[in-house]
């Protein structure tokens, strides 16, 4: 079971790497509305939802990657001097709760998008349930890292109290 | 209902889960205890960062990251040593103006203290030892969220809501700002006085002056262009922030020419993954502020606190114990996130200017990202230089207490703060 998340999850922080690179590089069309209504006197309709888009992408496909190094803001002044094995305990249920809470994101965005399905966004002719792609592919992504964390407590990044913040 | 959440919140957090999954963990079982329907999740946590404004933390952190890579670290310290020359604490003072010339394109703390710590601190310890002179660059760091632009108050303005500007609240930096950059270029002085340090750096000389303005213009022509741009309205601020990116590609590319491709994917991944950090605080804030709205939560607390006391001074001093207490604690984006909407109406209840109570706010957290035991510049001066915390916390005790002089002031005299975003419309 071990072997076969650590696998899965190598794969799909690989895909999510990729993909939050593409998401936040696609931010930038933001300054092609500048250029195009100064320069040209128009505008692109489009860009403000497509940066958007790329945006809610980036949060939530990123947020998986941040479980895996360990960078989400925690507290650990209380469970850091609890002894090894009721820290690792403690550990592993918080885990499982979060992972629950993902699922559920999972699951209820499911439904949402499905819902929704026959809404169009503004600008482009597409359908806007793809906004919620990223919640569904982002919430899934995380449950798995954190059922992992909570099968095998030794991915458990260190807490992350120490952690590196605009 | 309000309670509850928050003990959840409050006993998921001691126990170590992170903050924006303790954050959703409790929203989710107030939903569910309230009775309503789940569903109304997953708009709420998309809604919630689907959100223009809210693009400019990630580009502003991208358009830094591109500018350090594109080597501007070492022609702002080149133009800091022209500007100094050789006084007492002289390398110190170049360590803080470096400070304030980054905090001009950052804006965040931590990329600050980083790019700082690793450039600076090898030349100011043959000077000053390891303590002094992190504590110097922990300092200079901390004027990144406050000298515009800044990532802490694109967070406090998106919380806020609409009485408040990202524009407006960048100009209500600019004053305490400078005061504070001048007020800690006094204390490297001072403490260099008291402590004999050696002089220390080269004379002045008008003519090495003009070679390194020449050779730094283009670095401060992104603050002038991007921020001025904002003010005068010419552009929004996510606008403005990705002509900062694509003028710091062009920087790096063809005028400095330090700036390689393969650089790219790793300042995209970090800004990315920052950004999901703060993202998903808000995301999973969003529902629990919900609730904390449908239980009428921001006006009971709007009663008690006019219950202690009707004095919008008084009422401030309050707000800064408590986030004195609270950044002592708590990362500050987590503050904004959680505080901003509960504290803000209530400020505004209060009669108190809105940048006003926005600047002090953002202040007194900065703040606290110096103070131990949670202050996350003093981690990651730490972690970088290797100074001991003890160390580095006692030598960054003057310039914190400056920093409260300066909250102080800016209390008492609200036109510190409120002067220059009056004058440019705000």
């Amino acid at each position: 079971m071990d072997r076969f998340l650590t696998s899965l999850l190598a794969r799909a922080d690989q895909g999510a790497r990729f993909l939050v690179m593409l998401g936040a590089a696609a931010m930038v069309v933001v300054s092609a509305q500048v250029a195009m209504r100064y320069l040209f006197n128009g505008s692109f309709d489009w860009a403000d939802e497509v940066s958007r888009l790329a945006f809610v992408a980036t949060i939530f496909l990123a947020i998986p990657l941040g479980i895996r190094d360990g960078t989400h803001v925690g507290i650990d002044l209380l469970v850091s001097r609890l002894p090894e094995g009721l820290r690792v305990g403690i550990a592993r249920l918080m885990s499982l709760l979060a992972a629950g809470m993902m699922l559920v994101v999972f699951w209820t965005a499911i439904v949402v998008a499905v819902t929704t399905w026959s809404e169009r966004l503004g600008s482009i002719n597409l359908t806007s349930s793809v906004f919620f792609l990223p919640v569904i592919l982002g919430a899934l992504h995380s449950a798995l890292h954190l059922v992992h964390m909570a099968i095998a407590p030794g991915t458990v990044a260190k807490s992350t109290s120490e952690e590196v913040r605009p | 209902m309000s309670l509850i959440v928050v003990i959840t919140f409050l006993v998921l957090a001691f126990l170590g889960m992170p903050l924006a999954f303790a954050l959703g963990v409790s929203a989710l079982g107030g939903l569910w205890l309230s009775g309503f329907d789940l569903m109304v999740l997953p708009p709420r946590i998309m809604n919630a960062v689907n959100s223009f404004p809210l693009m400019s933390i990630p580009l502003f952190m991208v358009a830094g990251e591109l500018m350090l890579k594109g080597g501007i670290m070492e022609r702002l310290v080149d133009l800091a040593n022209a500007f100094i020359g050789r006084v007492r604490g002289g390398l110190a003072q170049v360590a803080i103006i470096s400070g304030a010339g980054l905090a001009s394109v950052s804006g965040a703390a931590v990329a600050d203290a980083s790019a700082l710590s690793s450039t600076l601190v090898p030349s100011l310890r043959k000077q000053y030892g390891l303590g002094f002179s992190t504590g110097i660059v922990a300092a200079a760091a901390n004027l990144g969220p406050i000298i515009p632009p800044s990532g802490a108050m694109i967070v406090y303005a998106f919380m806020a809501g609409s009485s408040v500007s990202v524009g407006g609240m960048f100009m209500s930096g600019v004053v305490p700002g400078v005061i504070l950059f001048l007020s800690f270029m006094f204390l490297c002085w001072f403490i260099s006085w008291k402590r004999d340090y050696p002089l220390a750096g080269d004379p002045i000389s008008l003519s090495a002056i003009l070679r390194e303005l020449r050779r730094s213009f283009l670095v401060f022509l992104m603050p002038v262009v991007v921020i001025g741009g904002i003010v005068a309205g010419a552009f929004t601020p996510t606008e403005g922030a990705a002509i900062g990116v694509c003028y710091a590609l062009l920087l790096g590319f063809f005028v400095t020419r330090k700036l390689r491709l393969a650089d790219l994917p790793e300042v995209l991944l970090t800004a990315a993954k920052t950004s999901a950090l703060v993202g998903a605080m808000i995301a999973f804030a969003s529902t629990v502020t919900f609730l904390f709205t449908i239980d009428l939560l921001p006006m009971h607390l709007a009663g008690m606190m006019e219950g202690i006391t009707e004095s919008p001074f008084l009422f401030l001093c309050l707000i800064a114990l408590m986030l004195l207490v609270v950044g002592m604690f708590l990362e500050s984006n987590a503050a904004y996130i959680m505080l901003v909407p509960l504290f803000h109406p209530i400020a505004l209840n209060y009669g108190i200017d809105p940048l006003h109570f926005g600047f002090l706010f953002v202040l007194n957290l900065v703040i606290g990202m110096l103070t131990p035991p949670v202050g996350v510049v003093l981690f990651v001066v730490c972690g970088i230089t290797g100074v001991k915390m003890g160390e580095l916390v006692r030598e960054s005790w003057p310039f914190i207490a400056a920093m409260y002089g300066v909250l102080l002031l800016c209390m008492l005299f609200p036109s510190v703060v409120t002067w220059l975003p009056e004058r440019l419309g705000y």
